[in-house]
């Protein structure tokens, strides 16, 4: 009887802790839970010079005639950090924007504009960039955008003891020197012609307060001049910006945007049909035909900074250009993005996309299985060869189906395609090994650099210098004229004389083929129709809500 | 009596905290044998080779492993679980910022899962033939056989998108944790239906089962005295194995309902990497479940001193 005693008592109490801690947790609101918030801001001092308003380039946003004031946004992955130095990944850099600003912009052709900065001067020998700041604009904080702002972030940036994965593409800069209030000189180590690209897509502007209270720590409280105020930061959960109503380009039509994390693609779609989120970000290329044809949405599928490619390794028959040729004219690339793709990739016509500057239409290779053949034979392997081509999952559109896809265009020339798919930590640590290590022949990879300038596709995949595990030129490509317009096209900062270098190390790659070209990747994303005013940025990964209403 | 029970306690602790430091070692050893440089992964494939240096330097990464391994014992030891590579932030603050949508989700599948299958599984015990006994096995069936993302996924497409009851994903609200609650009991009430089940019909023919029968005492009193309280022990054992799991995070669930719990943290913290962060939830999960077997094992011993007597003997 004792034991029936004893273990009634145990059942009673392991049922009622079950209850109250279930009773608790629900009770004490951990749902609302906000981990990480921005402190209280004292209100921000309401100046507003009169010649402000009228330098404003960019046009004042219509009036909304909606009563729809928050605006949800489902993205696929959390944010890894709010620091504005700290960036890695374009969607993170897209909410971020929405925070901080740079000195310079982009307009819709992907022509860098003025933006914190109203005009700007280059030195002959390329070395020294003057910024005349816009004068009156303020931190989130009430503390002014003036040089002293801007050196901080430049020092911030070339410190080696904080933690700046793009440094390097930034360029080679020696340091900030204030000349004015307004007036703020970059001054490089050697001459970097893309270097104003790369100021408008990476150096995030940041309050000197901040930068003063976190010094080379990681940056927690974001605080910039953006339309979008932080706060807060829910990890695994969602960003919540709130409008800058003082806003020096003008007030945002959306008073709150949420940026709803949801990992999985078809939960994103899912949430965009019931009505949880306003717009969705990366959805499943399946989906496509569905979404478009359902009349209560906006289907937007801009194409990237991303071209995706098979490299292949100068080693055993890939050696010979001729076999490398052969496998560009044996696969189907329309095809591929016509039936695998359902139309989300743009065909290379250079091993950079169409929007860059630098850009140069060369004949892509046509479908030609027979030409296949016969360049097969001229090069010796009339019965073909086997390789390995390795591929990662899951981390561009429809990466697998691809490389199954190119697997059976090439058995139809005999060349046996062995796959090998890896998950993407694995994949990056197999292609960075020296070429003597690696285990496969071909490697399907994807390049997108966050500045639309061929420099920072060209120069990383295909100057010799760059060869892993030094650099991640994934083909191994070694070219010393190539190498040679690579380099003087970095330091030529004449415009029309970069491009000429460009079309010539085109022609050679694309000759040389040390890929098979593929595409370039576009994106699928979906919105509620009568959200009116988006803004794609010039990547085509990027969107901008500052203007956006429901209309 | 007392000396023996106490000695078992201690042998017992003892041997949780040996598992617990085992684990460690283990685990310390294994993520980092799997292929990937997190500084690298953090950086993206178009950083520079130097920044990617900077980065490993700044993390520790660059000395030996061994070092690294001693650096990791101290700061256990002192309590410290280190701080996270993705987010430079201390990994006990991400775990304890994560945990409550864990231990939510847990409890209201598992309370949803007790208030459904026990009723029917007892039931079904009691009427081995009738509808209710296959409706048990039925479910019994799809539970382990069906996909957990498709569930979710068919639960969402019917209650949110087409009915629009319900919010398809997230958690900002008490109603946000119902569909994810929902999918996971159903895999948990199949299960614990059939113990529920099995645990009855063994009661039932049990000899003093029988013999209360054949003294002719009521029905309804044979069953709460004589039938339930027996079988209570295995279903509460099972109760307490599902709990564990639960709370080691549903990682399939939590992805598919954007349930910010510490199973979508794992995977999140293994595809970047972050080894500081992974080691940490690892050795919270591998806590837990030595935690609730210490306690399921010390509520055995307290009820049944068979059992203390047993390990005595042995040892």
């Amino acid at each position: 009887m004792r034991h029936a005693i004893s273990r009634s008592v145990i059942v009673g109490v392991v049922i009622v802790l079950v209850l109250a801690i279930l009773g608790v947790s629900l009770l004490t609101g951990w749902f609302g839970r906000k981990v990480e918030t921005a402190p209280t801001t004292a209100p921000v001092t309401t100046q507003t010079p009169g010649t402000t308003q009228t330098t404003v380039t960019a046009e004042s946003p219509r009036t909304p005639v909606s009563t729809k004031n928050v605006l949800k946004v489902a993205i696929g992955i959390d944010l890894d950090t709010v620091d504005p130095h700290g960036q890695t990944t374009t969607v993170v850099y897209n909410v971020v924007r929405h925070i901080y600003e740079t000195l310079l912009w982009y307009d819709e052709k992907g022509n860098v504009i003025p933006w914190l900065a109203e005009r700007w001067e280059v030195s002959p020998d390329g070395l020294t960039y003057t910024f005349y700041l816009r004068k009156g604009v303020r931190f989130h904080d009430g503390s002014e955008l003036d040089a002293y702002a801007v050196k901080a972030n430049v020092d911030r940036w070339i410190d080696p003891t904080v933690r700046v994965p793009a440094r390097a593409q930034l360029g080679p800069v020696k340091g900030a020197e204030v000349v004015d209030k307004y007036t703020v000189k970059i001054v490089l180590k050697e001459p970097f012609a893309p270097f104003l690209r790369a100021l408008a897509s990476y150096l995030l502007i940041a309050s000197p307060k901040v930068i003063e209270k976190y010094g080379n720590k990681t940056i927690t409280e974001p605080v910039g001049t953006g339309p979008y105020k932080f706060v807060s930061w829910e990890k695994g959960k969602k960003v919540v910006l709130e409008a800058n109503e003082d806003y020096w380009g003008g007030k945002p039509p959306i008073k709150r945007i949420e940026w709803v994390i949801i990992p999985d693609a078809t939960t994103r779609v899912a949430a965009l049909l019931a009505g949880d989120v306003d717009f969705a970000y990366n959805l499943p290329p399946t989906e496509l035909e569905r979404i478009k044809g359902d009349a209560r949405f906006q289907v937007l599928t801009p194409v990237s900074n991303r071209v995706i490619f098979i490299a292949m390794l100068p080693k055993g028959p890939l050696a010979d250009p001729r076999v490398r040729q052969a496998l560009n004219y044996a696969v189907d690339k329309n095809a591929i993005i016509k039936n695998i793709l359902f139309g989300l990739g743009v065909e290379l016509k250079a091993p950079v996309p169409d929007h860059f500057f630098g850009f140069y239409p060369m004949k892509p290779y046509p479908y030609d299985p027979d030409k296949a053949r016969k360049l097969l034979a001229e090069a010796g392997y009339p019965q073909g060869f086997k390789v390995v081509l390795l591929h990662p999952t899951g981390r561009y559109l429809q990466d697998k189906q691809v490389a199954e896809a190119v697997q059976a265009y090439l058995s139809r020339i005999g060349v046996q395609v062995e796959l090998k798919t890896m998950d993407w930590p694995s994949f990056v640590a197999e292609i960075t090994k020296p070429l003597d290590q690696k285990t496969y022949d071909m490697v399907l990879l994807g390049w997108g650099p966050a500045v639309a300038d061929a420099h920072f596709t060209l120069y990383g995949q295909f100057h010799s210098g760059q060869a892993p595990p030094k650099g991640l030129a994934a083909a191994h490509y070694s070219n010393p004229t190539v190498d040679r317009l690579l380099e003087e096209a970095m330091r030529e900062v004449n415009e029309g004389k970069r491009r000429e270098l460009y079309r010539q190390a085109i022609e050679i790659i694309w000759n040389d083929a040390p890929w098979i070209f593929l595409y370039t990747q576009a994106w699928f994303y979906a919105g509620v129709k009568n959200l009116k005013g988006l803004m794609v940025y010039v990547d085509g990964e990027q969107i901008f809500f500052h203007k956006a209403y429901f209309g | 009596m007392v000396s023996s029970l106490s000695t078992y306690l201690f042998y017992r602790f003892l041997q949780a905290i040996v598992t617990f430091f085992g684990a460690m070692i283990l685990f310390f050893f294994i993520v980092r044998i799997l292929p990937g440089d997190p500084a690298r992964i953090l950086a993206g494939p178009e950083a520079s080779e130097e920044d990617v240096a900077k980065i490993r330097e700044a993390l520790g990464l660059n000395k030996p492993i061994y070092e690294q391994f001693f650096i990791y014992l101290t700061s256990i030891l002192r309590g410290d679980l280190g701080t996270s590579i993705k987010y430079g932030t201390p990994v006990v603050n991400e775990i304890l910022a994560r945990l409550p949508y864990t231990i939510a989700l847990a409890l209201v599948a598992e309370a949803i899962a007790v208030i459904i299958a026990i009723p029917l599984g007892v039931l079904a015990a009691l009427k081995p033939r009738s509808m209710l006994s296959y409706i048990a096995s039925l479910l019994s069936i799809l539970g382990t056989s069906l996909p957990v993302f498709w569930v979710g996924l068919m639960l969402i497409f019917i209650f949110a998108v087409e009915l629009r009851l319900l919010p398809s994903s997230g958690a900002d609200s008490p109603k946000h944790i119902i569909l994810p609650a929902l999918t996971l009991a159903f895999f948990l009430t199949g299960n614990l239906a059939r113990m529920t089940k099995a645990a009855v019909l063994e009661a039932l023919s049990s000899n003093h089962v029988v013999t209360a029968i054949a003294k002719g005492l009521p029905f309804s009193k044979i069953l709460v005295r004589h039938v339930l309280r027996v079988s209570l022990i295995p279903i509460l054992t099972i109760i307490s194995l599902q709990l564990g799991a639960l709370l080691g995070g549903a990682i399939i669930t939590e992805t598919v309902f954007a349930w910010p719990g510490i199973g979508s943290l794992l995977v999140d913290s293994l595809f970047y990497r972050d080894y500081v962060l992974a080691q940490g939830i690892i050795m919270f999960i591998v806590g837990v479940f030595i935690l609730l077997n210490l306690l399921t094992d010390i509520a055995y011993a307290l009820v049944d001193p068979r059992i203390r007597d047993v390990l005595w003997r042995v040892r």
